[in-house]
């Protein structure tokens, strides 16, 4: 029986445990968060090694960072901001202050620049010495079990080779040249170290890496490193013979690989060549279509574009024709009903005779016409066009006029008639507007037409290719599937030679840091044999020294830039500081003149720091990576303070926005407080009567008090707005978007502690003050000088949970608060997530701003509980 | 000492009449009825309470009194009230407010076309410290004659402080002296020349301008002078801002202001375009006097439909001028049931309030259920311990954690789940916030992950409040645990637990801050004219319509939700009041 109980026990610890470590995550994420040192947000890692309290001291300790000093000492020197009214002298004394505390920033970082210099040192020093022997013994661990897979993979090839019976290539000669190549490497590096060449130039670093290399890139070395280097030491001439050497052999093993790859290829054809003919021939096929689709695809793509931007066109020319219509339309109206008769023969005798204005008008009329004619016939080929409204207005248009062309010589002849003349004068305006846009017209539709069946054939032909490229790609999957052992060792034995060239190569170990990062570079870049895995990690130890130095090189960069920037910025602050006086007076008064220092100061900061950010971003990010994954201790704990130190320059220099939190939680604090004893005073009075006095209405009273506040203040919102908006209006300090509003909108919310109150005070025996009243003291006095003291306790609870409410209120706060600077923390708080603000991926600083305003809320809910919980059960239920 | 007190109570007594009797006649006479009422019926009851003997007891409860029905009586009525009206963007005002809109903003000005155009100069007066003060005068001038204003007077401020209008009048110089009404001006010149051509030429040589009591205004500022241009910050932000953009400067019976048409580069005779007049109208039998806004320019009356006034623009088109709140009876109401892009949203809003409250309640409580079952076992070490983790996440401010679900857990591109949960899983980033149904889920995961702890204590409370002897009794009966369970453990339970449920059930219809914070009731609906979004409940809706300027305010929408919500919530309460009462008689 106590077994089954045990057991029991343990299923339930185990699904309690299991369930609160899930629900208590998001809390642990949180607190994670506000103490890593990167950026959550872009972060891939779930929780980060590298911890501050930097987010919780600039919450707390908002002062300002350099570049915010610099745009400080814009405003003192402008007098705008809070320095608008300050005298000249209590404006020089701001700006001189805020000079000092420039300067002792760009003091303190270039220390901290030096001193990161100086532990770079130190951790090459660390490596050299204690490191080193340690990481190679791991790196030549690590390489033996990449031979090891060579040698694996060579042995089940030959056994392949057996039960298929075919002879296995001669590797032989390919292993002797290796050989070869092997000798004249060692003689190389030797050379190159007992030339007394420094060792620590980056040409040496590169040099050697050459040596270690296949393929060995003689030319290039030639031009970016021998040439250059030679200019500075006439030493390394001695090391050129050795490499050229080098270099050749490697050509002479490369030529061997190609016989031997030749041979195996006429193994292959040999032994799978119908299987292979097919395989090529029908990859060959699907290669040849596929490029044709992607030139069909172009196509398809351009002519959409052409088509696109023709309807365009059109469109432009139809918005120039369409205002007309009803012009034209009317004037067609007026001209049917004058009744003209079509031109006889000598009216057109006329016309021709007639002014040449008339008979400009005559032609254009005729172009229009004919011009219209085409376009409807390029158009009614054309299935639809957008709604048909453009077709309706060309029949209008053909309408009107095929009926003025015919009739214009008549209409002509009329014009200063009445009912004529004011359609003849429209006709003539209408007609000279729509010339040449109309006459271009044809053109674009015929154009338009020939695109739009170009269009249609082009689907038609890739539709075809597209189903021949479907099947063709079926049949070669087949094919592959049927000869799945064929084709995997026909893959593999195409290897042969470079897996021979690999193995001899590793007969020897790795020496050096640099052989290290070579032989990861051949694995890992050039894909020399893919048998071996390689993943994101794995050469992390080969590849550990390059880094280092990667981190360097981007330090120093940076180093380079930021002292010229600091360099810069120091010597305008000096002549800033010199002419100050002169500055001051230039900009006092409504004159706004330029103060250039300033200006250039924030320039040089503009221009320079970002690029020195993203370098000294790199150097920190390879530190911290090569400290996580550091299995060597003390070059771990450098590495951490080096990226520790960077930090600090990068928090002190980089652009902030800040955000007025501790006004916030000031704010927060003061509303609660306030509102929280002005409730306590009233509803504590006011619930006396209702525990001690019958009166007409006490059950109502109490009856409506438990109504009103099952209704949360929530749901007043529109008129809390609008009553603050009201008396805004005439006492401005309870308006919107002020403190006095909030506290003001707060006091609502009194019904439920008269509830607590009145409960409390019901349990207190009347005799006390019966007596006290016997003894003469009035009514009022009994309930301040002997209820009140004894209700201490429900004060104090009272208090605190209306406090608790009120600072934990986020609705009516965010209506009625709308200034930045008089947000409580919970309307504070929730601009600190806005989508696409600023702060969306600060995680740090929400996540600490969060946890502060959190913990002591958290803390009081945990002591009050007992009161909260009761509260609850009895019944009335307040978010 | 006695008499000393009864004098201070009476005279605090008399001060509180006195200023309430104030608020009270003021906010009639500002036409605020409502709130009017509710200070008088308080006074009455204050008064009452104070000066008969019955009143004692109210005496007490007067502080408390006197915010309940500002801050809880009022606001209802006020709700009802703009419920009925079509209070909102484009209807702010009032009529009268609306009205003198209409007459005083700039906005209908008009300019006539062969109007008088001057350029201007500023002249300030320099304190001692050589500083440029507020007080000035402008110096007018076109090709033949130069102006001097006099003073400001009669400047007019909003609310917020800021100037609406101000007044002026101008006098013309004569060889360089002005005769005010009482004082005079003289112009004093660098080079004493007044005869240069062209006529500006003469103007720019005035370097001040001194009054008969030698007080000096300075050359400030000109628009067309370069080398004063590092002036123009004060005169812009100061000058201009606080009173000459909105001067009004008169000369005999032209009236000049900062002409927009000439880009506030110059003064130009700028008139009002309306004025007031009171008609009669006939109504029955009697005459009722009603003021109509007329447009002086064309001399015809405005047009007032759709609680607003109309004029027609230079095309003869009916442009909307400035709106006004009018009662429009249950149109609210009807929008909501007739308007087929509101019904639509309203009803999908209105079930999914229903189905949130409702799934809400059913998680938080099979999983409180669950855990208080587990945890209510004396034998079972470390409960407390289990208790207080547990009940964290009720401990935290909600709208703390709600933020931080929002932003570092179901954020698409950079949340905890999407990238350390559901891609490394091999799935496609989900869109928490941007798909219907996965908003819901979110909304929900939230909601249930913040009101359990809540259901755990009292379920905790309650098993605890169960005779240990009915479960002795069963088993000797041979009931198994699962029976136990189902009949007595659970109808028991419900007894205390079912009335907490409901009351749960009402807090989540109106959970706001839930919704808000975390979807902000997104992703928005389709087919619709409102702000309407998927999680959007019945309050998030309400908080939009009348808030979120996306679309506009709609208050008076927004206060006939509000009206939905009340009859809602008030039908939820009375039923478990109802509920309650039954569940005790059970129980006794």
């Amino acid at each position: 029986m106590a077994s089954i109980e045990k057991k029991n026990y343990f299923l339930r610890h185990l699904f309690l445990i299991l369930f609160t470590v899930i629900v208590l995550f998001p809390l642990l994420w949180v607190v994670l968060t506000s103490i890593r040192r990167d950026n959550a947000a872009f972060s891939p890692k779930m929780f980060s090694s590298r911890l501050t309290m930097r987010n919780y001291t600039t919450l707390l300790f908002p002062s300002p960072n350099a570049p915010e000093i610099i745009k400080e000492m814009n405003s003192s020197t402008a007098y705008i901001g809070k320095y608008k009214q300050y005298s000249t002298e209590k404006a020089q004394k701001a700006t001189t202050v805020l000079i000092t505390d420039l300067k002792n920033f760009i003091a303190k970082s270039n220390t901290e620049l030096e001193e990161i210099s100086l532990q770079y040192t130190q951790a090459f020093e660390l490596f050299d010495r204690q490191v080193l022997s340690h990481i190679l013994k791991d790196i030549n661990d690590l390489y033996h079990k990449d031979r090891k897979i060579i040698e694996d993979d060579m042995t089940s090839l030959d056994k392949q080779f057996q039960t298929l019976g075919i002879k296995k290539p001669d590797t032989s000669h390919l292993q002797n040249s290796v050989n070869a190549y092997t000798v004249l490497r060692e003689q190389a590096v030797q050379t190159l170290f007992s030339s007394g060449l420094d060792t620590k130039s980056p040409y040496f670093t590169e040099t050697e890496k050459l040596i270690y290399s296949i393929p060995v890139k003689m030319t290039l070395w030639k031009i970016r490193i021998y040439n250059k280097w030679l200019t500075q030491e006439p030493k390394v001439q001695s090391i050129y013979e050795p490499i050229n050497a080098l270099s050749e052999s490697w050509q002479s093993v490369e030529s061997e690989m190609k016989k031997l790859s030749e041979e195996i290829e006429a193994l292959k054809s040999e032994n799978f060549g119908s299987y292979l003919q097919e395989l090529t021939e029908k990859e060959d096929e699907l290669t040849d279509i596929r490029s044709e689709i992607a030139i069909l695809e172009n196509q398809k793509n351009s002519l959409n574009a052409e088509i696109f931007a023709t309807q365009n066109q059109i469109k432009t020319v139809s918005d120039i024709m369409s205002p007309e219509e009803q012009r034209l339309k009317a004037a067609y109206e007026l001209l049917k009903k004058a009744d003209i008769a079509l031109p006889s023969q000598d009216t057109m005798m006329w016309l021709e005779s007639t002014d040449e204005q008339t008979q400009n008008l005559y032609s254009v009329i005729g172009n229009i016409e004919r011009a219209i004619g085409l376009v409807l016939d390029d158009i009614s080929a054309v299935d639809s066009f957008g709604d048909n409204t453009f077709k309706s207005l060309l029949l209008t248009y053909k309408e009107v006029y095929g009926y003025i062309f015919s009739a214009f010589a008549s209409i002509a002849q009329r014009r200063d008639e009445e009912l004529v003349h004011p359609a003849f004068a429209a006709i003539e305006s209408s007609s000279m507007k729509m010339y040449v846009s109309v006459s271009q017209l044809h053109s674009i539709t015929s154009s338009y037409v020939t695109l739009l069946e170009k269009a249609s054939k082009t689907d038609t032909t890739l539709d075809s290719i597209k189903t021949k490229e479907t099947f063709l790609q079926q049949n070669l999957e087949l094919l592959g599937t049927e000869n799945s052992d064929k084709k995997q060792f026909n893959e593999k034995i195409t290897f042969i030679p470079n897996m021979t060239v690999l193995y001899s190569l590793a007969q020897q170990d790795i020496k050096t840091m640099n052989q290290a990062s070579s032989y990861a570079k051949i694995i890992e870049d050039e894909k020399f044999y893919p048998g071996i895995p390689t993943n994101l990690k794995k050469y992390f130890l080969f590849k550990f020294y390059d880094r280092m130095t990667e981190s360097v090189d981007k330090f120093n960069t940076a180093k380079q830039k930021l002292s010229t920037m600091f360099a810069s910025i120091a010597q305008q602050s000096d002549i800033l500081m010199n002419d100050l006086t002169s500055y001051m007076k230039l900009n006092y008064g409504a004159n706004v003149a330029e103060i250039t220092p300033v200006e250039n100061m924030l320039e040089t900061y503009q221009s320079s720091y970002e690029s020195a950010n993203a370098d000294m971003a790199r150097a920190s990010r390879i530190v911290s990576d090569l400290a996580d994954d550091s299995p060597y201790g003390e070059i771990k704990s450098k590495m951490r303070t080096i990226d520790k130190n960077i930090y600090t320059i990068q928090k002190d220099w980089e652009k902030a926005i800040r955000k007025p939190f501790l006004r916030w939680v000031l704010n927060s604090v003061l509303v609660a407080l306030i509102t929280s004893l002005l409730t306590v005073t009233m509803t504590s009075v006011a619930a006396y009567p209702f525990s001690r006095m019958r009166f007409k209405g006490r059950n109502q009273g109490l009856l409506f008090l438990m109504i009103i506040q099952m209704f949360p203040a929530v749901m007043y919102m529109v008129s809390m707005y609008g009553i603050l908006k009201f008396i805004g209006d005439y006492l401005p300090f309870i308006g919107l978007d002020t403190m006095g509003g909030l506290i003001f909108i707060y006091l609502g919310g009194i019904a439920y502690n008269m509830w607590l109150f009145k409960g409390y005070y019901d349990t207190i025996p009347d005799s006390l003050e019966e007596s006290a009243m016997i003894d003469g003291a009035t009514r009022f006095q009994t309930f301040i000088k002997i209820v009140l003291p004894l209700c201490l306790p429900i004060i104090a609870v009272v208090t605190i949970l209306t406090f608790m409410g009120n600072f934990n209120e986020f609705v009516l706060a965010k209506i009625i608060l709308q200034s930045e600077d008089k947000f409580t923390y919970a309307v504070g708080l929730q601009s600190f997530t806005a989508a696409n603000g600023p702060f969306e991926t600060e995680w740090g600083i929400f996540t600490a701003a969060a946890l502060m305003g959190a913990v002591p809320m958290m803390t009081i809910f945990l002591l009050m509980q007992k009161w909260i919980v009761g509260g609850l059960t009895q019944g009335s239920v307040k978010g | 000492m006695n008499t000393l007190k009864k004098v201070l109570i009476w005279l605090f007594i008399t001060v509180i009449n006195v200023l309430l009797f104030w608020v009270f006649f003021t906010l009639l006479a500002f036409g605020n009825y409502g709130l009017g009422i509710v200070v008088g019926i308080f006074l009455a009851i204050a008064d009452w309470a104070v000066f008969s003997k019955k009143g004692y007891p109210y005496r007490y409860t007067l502080p408390a009194m006197f915010f309940l029905f500002i801050l809880t009586i009022y606001p209802m009525y006020y709700t009802i009230k703009t419920a009925f009206t079509d209070y909102g963007t484009g209807h702010l005002f009032t009529r009268d407010q609306a009205i003198q809109t209409l007459l005083t903003d700039p906005r209908f000005n008009y300019e006539p076309q062969e109007g008088k155009t001057l350029d201007f100069r500023v002249y300030v007066r320099y304190d001692e410290k050589f500083q440029p003060t507020e007080d000035f005068r402008i110096l007018l001038y076109d090709n033949e004659s130069i102006f001097v204003t006099e003073k400001l007077s009669d400047i007019r401020y909003d609310s917020k402080g800021n100037t609406i209008n101000a007044n002026t009048r101008m006098y013309k110089a004569q060889d360089d002296y002005i005769n005010l009404d009482s004082s005079s001006y003289r112009l004093i010149r660098s080079v004493s020349e007044t005869t240069l051509e062209p006529f500006s030429a003469r103007v720019d040589n005035i370097s001040a301008i001194e009054d008969s009591q030698k007080i000096r205004y300075s050359y400030f500022y000109s628009i067309n002078d370069p080398s004063v241009a590092g002036n123009s910050a004060f005169y812009a932000s100061v000058l201009r801002q606080k009173y000459i953009g909105n001067l009004e400067i008169s000369y005999d019976t032209l009236r000049f202001r900062l002409s927009d048409r000439n880009i506030y580069r110059k003064f130009s005779e700028t008139y009002k375009k309306y004025d007031i007049l009171v008609t009669t109208e006939n109504i029955g039998q009697r005459n009722v006097y009603k003021t109509i806004v007329v447009n002086k320019l064309a001399s015809r009356n405005l047009t007032e439909k759709d609680g607003a006034f109309w004029d027609y623009d230079e095309n003869g088109n009916l442009v909307r001028l400035e709106g006004y709140v009018q009662d429009i009876g249950t149109g609210q109401f009807e929008k909501i049931f007739k308007d087929p892009k509101i019904t639509g949203p309203f009803i999908k809003i209105f079930i999914w309030t229903f189905t949130y409250a409702g799934l809400s309640v059913l998680f938080t409580f099979a999983i409180g259920l669950m855990l208080a079952l587990a945890l209510n076992d004396k034998g079972l070490r470390g409960r407390m311990i289990y208790r207080t983790l547990l009940i964290l996440p009720w401990a935290i401010p909600a709208f703390i954690s709600v933020l931080v679900w929002r932003n570092g857990f179901f954020n698409e591109t950079y949340g905890f789940i999407n990238k350390f949960v559901v891609t490394p899983l091999g799935f496609e980033p989900l869109k928490w916030l941007n798909d219907p149904f996965l908003a819901k889920v979110a909304v929900l995961i939230v909601n249930t992950w913040l009101g359990f702890p809540y259901m755990m204590t009292v379920t905790l409370g309650s098993l605890q409040s169960i005779p240990e002897e009915l479960y002795e009794a069963s088993s000797i009966d041979g009931a198994s645990r699962f029976k136990q369970f189902w009949k007595i453990t659970f109808p028991l339970l419900m007894v205390s637990v079912a009335p907490l449920l409901v009351m749960s059930f009402a807090f989540n219809f109106n959970n706001f801050v839930n919704i808000y914070l975390l979807t902000a009731g997104n992703p928005a609906m389709a087919n619709t004219n409102t702000y309407a979004g998927e999680t959007d409940i019945l309050i998030s809706y309400t908080y939009k319509l009348a808030f979120e300027g996306g679309r506009g305010q709609d208050f008076g929408f927004a206060s006939a939700i509000s009206l939905i919500i009340f009859v809602i919530v008030a039908g939820i309460s009375y039923a478990n009041f109802k509920f309650t009462k039954s569940f005790e008689e059970v129980s006794r």
